[in-house]
């Protein structure tokens, strides 16, 4: 079975529903079943995560994607779909024999990363869980890595700017108090 | 699947035009209908490899459980709850 295949043309799908400025319940059965599909190959095949984040054809930009559902959605049902698929992508166990490749964990989560400022103007409970989930989830990795004096230690801390990042949830958090 | 039903419904949705596929209620209906058919059969696949089955088996086991929820809103963002920056 061509899973490549399988991968563009769910994604394919999930994009165009997502693209509808109104969701009706088929809509919402449509990118549910589409998003356990996707989870349910990417498990099966983890090669399919690197089609993902470049994808031959511009016409599912993984970024957009991902954000398009988790955050600019205003359908929580479907906020939350993508929250758990995204969730269930991220628990993948990491191909040993290629440390170099990217995993769906580092990805998604220097996306939220990068984006977080973005959060306060739109619905984002099922973002910032997910976000919370995998900060816990990814420092939890480096210090097994930094107990195991691991090489890759170094690196995995990089993912995010936790600086940055601070500086952005203080912000935030200021603006958000000036609004009160 | 003996008799060539699953390879059947995944040429079917192979070959849908998505731009059509999404249009009228009914091939909607049907998409969705295929798709559930597809993860169906493919999830079935999998959980018989051994890995990963538990997080796949949560994830359709959760979607089997909605979808006979047919009370859902009907399109209105604003009926569901909002979940803003400032109510976390």
């Amino acid at each position: 079975m061509d899973y490549s295949a399988i991968q563009r043309q769910v994604l394919s799908l999930a994009s165009q529903v997502l693209k509808k400025p109104k969701l009706i319940f088929e809509d919402k059965l449509i990118l549910e079943h589409a998003l356990n599909l996707w989870s349910g190959c990417l498990l099966h095949s983890g090669e399919l995560f690197d089609e993902f984040m470049k994808p031959l054809d511009a016409e599912v930009v993984a970024d957009e994607f991902v954000l398009s559902g988790l955050l600019y959605c205003p359908y929580e049902t479907v906020r939350e779909e993508f929250r758990q698929c995204l969730a269930a992508i991220c628990r993948m166990a990491p191909d040993q024999t290629q440390p170099e490749k990217t995993k769906p964990l580092d990805f998604i989560l220097k996306l939220l990363s990068v984006n977080f400022s973005l959060i306060s103007e739109y619905p984002c409970k099922q973002y910032f869980e997910l976000f919370c989930e995998l900060l816990d989830k990814h420092f939890l990795e480096v210090a097994s890595k930094r107990q195991l004096n691991s090489q890759d230690a170094g690196a995995a801390g990089q993912v995010i700017d936790s600086e940055a990042l601070l500086s952005t949830v203080i912000e935030r958090i200021r603006e958000e108090n000036q609004k009160a | 699947m003996s008799n060539g039903g699953f390879q059947f419904i995944l040429k079917d949705f192979m070959g849908s035009k998505q731009g059509e596929a999404l249009e009228g209620l009914f091939e909607l209906k049907y998409l969705a209908f295929v798709l559930s058919l597809l993860r169906t059969f493919i999830m079935a696949a999998f959980s018989t490899t051994g890995s990963d089955v538990y997080e796949v088996a949560v994830l359709a086991r959760r979607a089997s459980q909605r979808e006979g929820d047919q009370n859902e809103s009907q399109g209105d963002p604003a009926a569901e709850e909002s979940s803003s920056f400032k109510q976390l």
